[in-house]
């Protein structure tokens, strides 16, 4: 997606909410740096109203006839949105223009001229949200309810976290758009790489006190894949859960000049271990390999280099991969990285899990369903999960202990029967949910959930309890990884 | 001067009429002789005499109305002049759609273009907007309001082709009119790379021969069945489909409508669907503008929509005399005003 105002046009148009989370996770998961003004924007942290109506008429008044407004105002019937499309200037000739390149292209000036200058070189679109923010009059077209689910979402697979972002709004946010919008009398020493100075509102490493915290996040170069680390008074790289002071050089590791390294951490803060695989080499594919001979690989290639550049682990030895998101967890690793078949680091590459502290994924077995229709014919209601039990000797056939319960919203009654099929077909007593799987559990069966947290539960049957348990979707490919166990899960928890 | 213009062109109840090659142009009633810019139906009707217009023009009225859709039909290329009366009549391309045609008429006096419905921006299925001076420009003013200024059609495209990335497991359920509007968006679909199979509806899929004869590349298209079997079948592709054109068996479509109505807001939420786009056949108001600037006319009629808005702004602004053309019709004092 090209800009904001791209994005709000398709929130605006989309009338389901899952489809805005869809679009606010493509939108986000690009350069978050780059999109800070855009969460501060689609929250609602607005500076209060600066440029009044008739200012901004008087303006446009100077530049086109004012019979042009009088007789185009009833057509579109929306003021701002008249404005902006009779503001002339940016038409046809200018791309979309983001608050980046706003702010990185526009001298300090006076409020209004600040305002005039950034409509003349907006197009229609950005002209429209820059009069709505200025006048007061924008409404965020999703609830604050969607936001999180599309920050729950990322959660799973990046640093962002939405709660912090919005505790770090007042501070964070607001200088910027009262920067954007602020009278010329105020602090206008504040230049465009003050905006970027501002430490960033997402990628905040939750284990770290607020002192020490640290971020790791993509720059808006970071479409080429870099991360960028920073925080504290002095780096420590770490790579495979060995620190180094040098800067590894990752572009040798992987022939490419394209990307750096990855994490970071100030030096007095605990080191999270990132573990390197190689998943390809000269165009071979490895992933077939076991990860004992996947290791021998990047021995290999990291002894060609200088000494001291970077140094691997000789405890994280993991043979499969199961083994190794043991010894991940048990490291407080944040992710996987890989490198990809195009000789790139990229992150949770496929058939690998990314471990976060957060948000967590699992797949469990559809135990029982419930709801009933909407008015849009849809289906809304719970589902009713279960984890595998320690298998009984005597049975053939897993038993399944519920865990817990996922809301699923907008499925589609097609989905509904399927699921009601299953629960008929595998239900071996007469009434009541799943308790035990009559055959070996297939995908379609299955039901990936992103959870919170794995808490304690001794009262519980299945002694632990699922926090915000969301339900991703029901899986209809081969499973990638393992159904969770309840004893994994237990450990989960206890630790 | 202006006795020699109305015996030119003059607006009748009709439609306009050239006195002195005795034929109409896009008449609204049945006539003897007529020129037809472009096969819309508000443009080319059925039960003339005798027709003169561009072999895809001449093949959508039949498509539309069957083979006996006039007495007799004359094909003719662009740019070929032809005596009719003691005028020449030159056809020009005006970019509005295949086929479409502004209408030169050269006589003893001041020229005249009817533009018919037109265009300034990209349309890879048609040749593009032919600017040829003249003392007299008859335009269409569809979107004269200044609130219309269009985004590039690569700009719109661009919005679908993230949609289609973005939610690709969804059908892009796109309502376009059958006839021009639909082949366009296919083609710059498939300027932007897109090369999977579209589904189209069978009004669509009717006027694709006329496409392929004209020498218009759509890729490949797939009619879409009256029935479905499946509905995840249509998952991630793109159908393009008329208004109401029975599609609601598709399984959770991203709807989209492409005109350039969907500019404004208002209009989008109520017809738009998830992605409205901005996607006109008709000029948009820098371009009626800078077109009447462009072919350095006297004169301007104006019809077709906002005629009084492009008018009160063409001649404070650019000094061209504009009459809005059903006054002109309508208003005898106006009439012997303008003579």
């Amino acid at each position: 997606m090209k800009d904001l105002t791209d994005l709000l046009g398709h929130l605006v148009a989309s009338r389901s909410p899952e489809d805005q989370v869809r679009l606010l996770v493509h939108f986000f998961q690009g350069s978050p740096i780059r999109q800070r003004p855009a969460l501060a924007i689609l929250l609602g942290k607005l500076p209060p109203n600066r440029v009044s109506v008739p200012v901004l008429k008087r303006a446009l008044f100077s530049r086109i006839r004012e019979e042009l407004f009088d007789v185009s105002k009833p057509e579109a019937t929306d003021l701002s949105e008249t404005l902006a499309l009779l503001w002339p200037g940016g038409h046809k000739t200018f791309e979309g223009v983001s608050l980046e390149t706003i702010l990185r292209t526009t001298p300090k000036m006076k409020r209004e001229e600040h305002l005039f200058a950034l409509l003349d070189i907006s197009n229609a679109a950005t002209r429209d949200l820059i009069i709505r923010i200025s006048t007061g009059r924008f409404r965020p077209p999703i609830s604050l309810n969607t936001l999180k689910n599309a920050f729950h979402l990322l959660c799973g697979h990046s640093h962002w976290d939405l709660d912090e972002a919005i505790a770090s709004s007042e501070t964070n946010i607001e200088p910027l758009t009262q920067w954007l919008f602020e009278d010329g009398d105020k602090p206008q020493s504040k230049t465009a790489s003050h905006f970027f100075s501002i430490p960033p509102i997402i990628g905040i490493e939750k284990e770290t006190s607020a002192n020490e915290r640290c971020e790791a996040m993509p720059l808006p170069a970071g479409d080429i894949g870099e991360w960028v680390i920073s925080g504290g008074s002095s780096f420590w790289y770490t790579l495979d859960g060995e620190a180094t002071k040098d800067v590894p050089s990752f572009p040798a590791l992987r022939g490419s000049p394209e990307a750096t390294l990855l994490a970071l951490k100030p030096s007095n803060a605990a080191i999270p271990p990132v573990l390197i695989d190689v998943i390809a080499q000269n165009g071979e594919d490895l992933r077939g390999h076991s990860w004992a001979q996947r290791r021998d690989r990047l021995d290999g290639l990291v002894e060609d280099l200088a000494p001291g550049t970077f140094s691997l682990s000789d405890r994280l030895k993991p043979q499969t991969l199961a083994e190794c998101e043991v010894l991940l967890r048990q490291n407080h690793c944040r992710q996987i990285l890989s490198i990809n078949k195009k000789g790139r680091l990229q992150q949770g590459a496929r058939g690998y899990k990314v471990l976060k502290p957060g948000p967590q994924s699992f797949q469990f077995v559809v135990l029982y369903v419930e709801g009933s229709l909407s008015r849009q014919g849809t289906f809304d209601g719970l589902v009713t999960l279960g984890s595998i039990s320690p298998s009984n000797p005597q049975s053939n056939f897993p038993d399944l202990v519920p865990v817990g319960q996922a809301a699923i919203t907008h499925l589609d009654p097609g989905g509904h029967k399927r699921l009601e099929a299953f629960i008929a077909d595998h239900t071996l007593e007469r009434f009541g949910p799943v308790r035990k799987l009559s055959t070996a559990p297939e995908a379609r069966l299955c039901a990936l959930v992103q959870v919170r947290d794995i808490k304690t539960a001794p009262r519980r049957k299945a002694g632990l309890v699922l926090v915000n348990p969301k339900l991703i979707k029901f899986l209809d490919e081969p499973l990638d990884d393992p159904l969770s166990a309840l004893p994994e899960l237990n450990a989960f928890a206890a630790h | 001067m202006t006795q020699t213009l109305f015996n030119l062109l003059r607006p009748t109840k009709a439609g306009l009429y050239c006195p002195e090659g005795d034929f109409y142009i896009d008449p609204s009633r049945q006539v003897p002789r007529a020129i037809i810019t472009h096969g819309h139906s508000d443009h080319a009707r059925k039960g003339h005499k005798s027709v003169l217009a561009t072999r895809p023009t001449l093949d959508f009225m039949a498509m539309r109305y069957g083979p006996n859709f006039a007495g007799s039909s004359q094909a003719i290329e662009e740019g070929e002049i032809l005596k009719m009366g003691s005028v020449e009549v030159t056809l020009l391309p005006a970019g509005h759609m295949l086929g479409s045609v502004q209408v030169l008429v050269e006589g003893s006096g001041p020229s005249i273009i009817v533009s018919g419905d037109f265009k300034r921006s990209a349309d890879p299925t048609c040749p593009p907007f032919d600017v040829h001076r003249c003392k007299i420009f008859v335009t269409e003013a569809t979107f004269a309001l200044p609130l219309y200024n269009f985004p590039s059609p690569s700009e719109e495209m661009d919005r679908l082709k993230t949609s289609l990335e973005i939610f690709s497991d969804r059908p892009h359920l796109i309502c376009a009119y059958s006839i021009g509007k639909a082949q366009r968006v296919i083609a710059l679909l498939r300027e932007e790379g897109f090369n999977d199979p579209i589904y189209v509806h069978k009004a669509i899929a009717n006027a694709t021969p006329i496409y392929k004869a004209a020498g218009c590349n759509l890729g490949s298209l797939k009619i879409l069945p009256d029935e479905f079997s499946d509905v995840h079948e249509f998952s991630g592709k793109v159908i393009l489909s008329p208004p109401g054109g029975g599609t609601q068996a598709l399984k959770a479509p991203i709807t989209s409508f492409a005109s350039g109505w969907m500019r404004i807001k208002s209009a989008a939420r109520s017809r738009g669907g998830d992605l409205p786009l901005i996607l006109s056949d008709h000029a948009d108001w820098g371009e009626l503008v800078g077109t009447i600037k462009d072919v350095g006319c006297e004169t301007v009629w104006i019809t077709h929509g906002r005629e009084d808005v492009l008018a009160g702004h063409i001649e404070e602004t650019l000094g061209v005399q504009a009459l809005a053309l059903k006054d002109l019709n309508q208003d005898k004092d106006l009439l012997e005003k303008a003579q």
